[in-house]
């Protein structure tokens, strides 16, 4: 819904939204919630892009090697996936979240670098509602995630500097198996993890309205080690490696930290009530603020409102056909989600913004979920 | 195996989202206009400061008339006048940073498109046809005429008067350059026709769209206003300088 979260974040979400929503929807497991995304669906869908040479020309290489050459200049992400168990039960939630992400940076196409990364994240929150004359509920909550984050470096020597593998050693991805061996045993990695907390509040009236604000990511260093590979990591933590070959000797390099900013976030939200014909239609109408510090640090201007903004509505016909438009940063996006009580899918089509200012380098994304688990 | 898996996830993908090989048109029109920012029109842009650049650039070829000519090595476009000092890297210059300053902008490009679109101002558009003439004397020069045609015409499209528009002002003019430059280190060195050719040749060979991009990248341009500035034709002319250079030296 237009990367809306702050008042209107619902399950898994709240965890990475406003933990004082946790209490919102008491009753909520996914065993597992898994997501895929793909970015630049544009050019893969252009005349002579990867999937139309793929299902036109029935050539799976060349399509490879067009899904290679379609990734931009500068920073950007490929492809990203994640897996996350989740609980909420009352006033409390746990979740346990995996992502792994292919970013992009350099000249674009074959001369990119790829980067990847890794995280996993176990997130504790709890929300303490207060309600006032049967109508009026402020909810205070609080959550941390304890994240290890994992990701590919240029080299050992010197500072730590983002880095990872050129995308044309990939192309050759079908006939050479050494290659995933010399990604997995000779990029070197950092390797660390951070404790950052997350507070919010809510001001809710009747489930009608929502206002909301939210403190994230207080405390966000991360405490980084280098590794001479990716398997010489594995080895390290679990004693054996990746794929079939084994890495040389195990290299640990020097520690550093970095600083992730927190973020002060607002918004609102607004539901229809519950009853007559609104048990069978829900709309939902939410609209937030982003990183306000930032907003009136750098001065408020009119693009830098537009690329804080958040805004979208949803409406959910009989709680199992979910339909979502929004605007995130000034950019469409699109959702629809087919709830089938103990499982869930989920697509969405959205646009990023990636340069520093609107319309610099917008990148879209498809993105699907599958979900086992209960909402309610 | 990743890299079928990853073909197989791909394929999984359209099988969801219901697309057919006959839908990617459709598809590619659909996202294309979806990422648009909708606030685009209300921000604005400095498209502005990029079209007086390029306008700046534009002017920036009167010069050449003055000099009378350029010089390719020891020859000269204009028989019987002397090379003075070229009068085109302002120019290139100039281009280049607008380029740069445009890269990956949508509404720039737009924009810097439908300008570069408009036409030439009528001097700008009789020097592109002088310089035009110009450099297909010279071309005559270095060997048979059937040649010099052949490769004239990988170099420049044919000029028409009537319609000579701003881009064909500014990519003229950097082809000029490039060619300038690069003949300049054959100073006393003979060069034929069927060097040219063959080295052309061998530039041209592969016109993928990746290819372009490198080379518009490797000259510091972004891709999407080196594409809408230069067009493919351009960059074929600059590889194929670029490559004789190399190859000779």
């Amino acid at each position: 819904m237009g990367g809306t979260g702050v008042a209107s974040a619902r399950y898994a979400e709240v965890f990475y939204s406003n933990p004082a929503l946790v209490g919102v929807d008491n009753q909520f497991f996914s065993l597992p919630l898994l997501s895929f995304t793909l970015y630049n669906v544009n050019k893969l869908v252009q005349p002579g892009g990867a999937l139309d040479i793929l299902f036109t020309q029935d050539d799976p290489d060349r399509a490879f090697d067009q899904l290679v050459n379609s990734i931009g200049s500068g920073r950007g992400d490929v492809l990203s996936g994640q897996m996350s168990f989740g609980f909420i039960s009352g006033i409390t939630g746990l979740s346990i979240d995996t992502t792994l992400d292919v970013h992009s940076q350099g000249q674009g196409g074959e001369a990119s670098t790829l980067v990847l990364e890794g995280n996993f994240a176990f997130s504790l929150a709890i929300s303490v509602p207060f309600t006032v004359a049967g109508q009026h509920t402020f909810s205070f909550g609080a959550g941390a995630h304890l994240v290890f984050r994992g990701f590919s470096i240029q080299d050992m020597e010197g500072p730590v500097r983002v880095g990872g593998f050129s995308a044309g050693s990939i192309l050759g991805f079908y006939d050479d198996e050494d290659i995933l061996a010399s990604v997995l045993n000779g990029v070197p990695v950092a390797f660390g993890f951070a404790i950052p907390l997350d507070f919010g509040f809510t001001y809710d009236w009747r489930e009608v309205f929502t206002f909301a604000l939210a403190l994230r990511n207080v405390n966000g260093d991360y405490h980084m080690q280098t590794y001479s590979g990716v398997n010489q990591l594995y080895y390290m933590l679990t004693g054996g490696y990746l794929g079939s070959t084994p890495p040389g000797q195990a290299e640990q390099g020097g520690s550093f930290s970095f600083h992730t900013p927190m973020s002060l976030d607002a918004g609102f939200a607004l539901r229809t009530p519950d009853g007559g014909l609104w048990d069978w239609i829900d709309v939902t109408f939410a609209f937030d603020v982003v990183d306000i510090w930032d907003l009136f640090r750098e001065g408020v201007s009119a693009e830098g409102f537009v690329s804080r903004m958040r805004t979208g509505i949803e409406l959910s016909l009989m709680r199992t056909f979910d339909f979502r438009f929004g605007l995130n940063g000034g950019y469409m996006s699109f959702g629809f989600t087919f709830d089938f009580q103990i499982m869930s899918i989920d697509l969405t089509y959205a646009t990023l913004e990636y340069g520093d200012r609107v319309g610099d380098k917008p990148l879209d994304l498809f993105s699907i979920s599958f979900r086992i688990g209960l909402e309610n | 195996m990743r890299g079928k898996l990853l073909v197989s996830s791909i394929i999984v993908l359209c099988l969801v989202t219901g697309c057919s090989m006959d839908s990617f048109a459709f598809l590619y029109d659909l996202t294309s206009s979806l990422k648009e920012n909708v606030f685009t029109d209300v921000l604005g842009s400095d498209a502005g400061a990029l079209i007086a650049d390029i306008d700046d650039a534009i002017s920036a070829i009167g010069p050449l008339e003055y000099y009378g000519g350029y010089a390719l090595g020891t020859h000269v476009f204009v028989p019987g006048m002397e090379y003075e000092s070229s009068i085109m890297p302002p120019l290139a210059w100039s281009i280049l940073d607008s380029l740069s300053m445009a890269s990956e902008n949508r509404v720039k490009v737009e924009k810097v498109t439908a300008h570069l679109s408009s036409r030439a101002d009528e001097d700008d558009a009789a020097l592109v046809v002088s310089t035009y003439g110009m450099f297909d004397a010279v071309v005559k020069q270095l060997g048979d005429e059937h040649k010099a045609h052949d490769v004239l015409s990988r170099f420049v499209r044919t000029i028409d008067e009537e319609n000579v528009t701003k881009r064909d002002v500014v990519a003229l003019g950097t082809v000029m350059y490039v060619l300038s430059c690069a003949l300049e280190c054959f100073d006393e060195v003979h060069v034929d026709i069927d060097m040219v050719a063959q080295e052309f040749d061998m530039g041209m060979d592969e016109v993928g769209t990746s290819y372009i991009d490198s080379i518009a990248l490797a000259l510091g341009m972004g891709k999407s206003v080196a594409r809408t500035i230069g067009s493919q034709w351009l960059f074929q002319a600059l590889d194929g300088v670029l490559m004789f250079m190399r190859g000779a030296m």
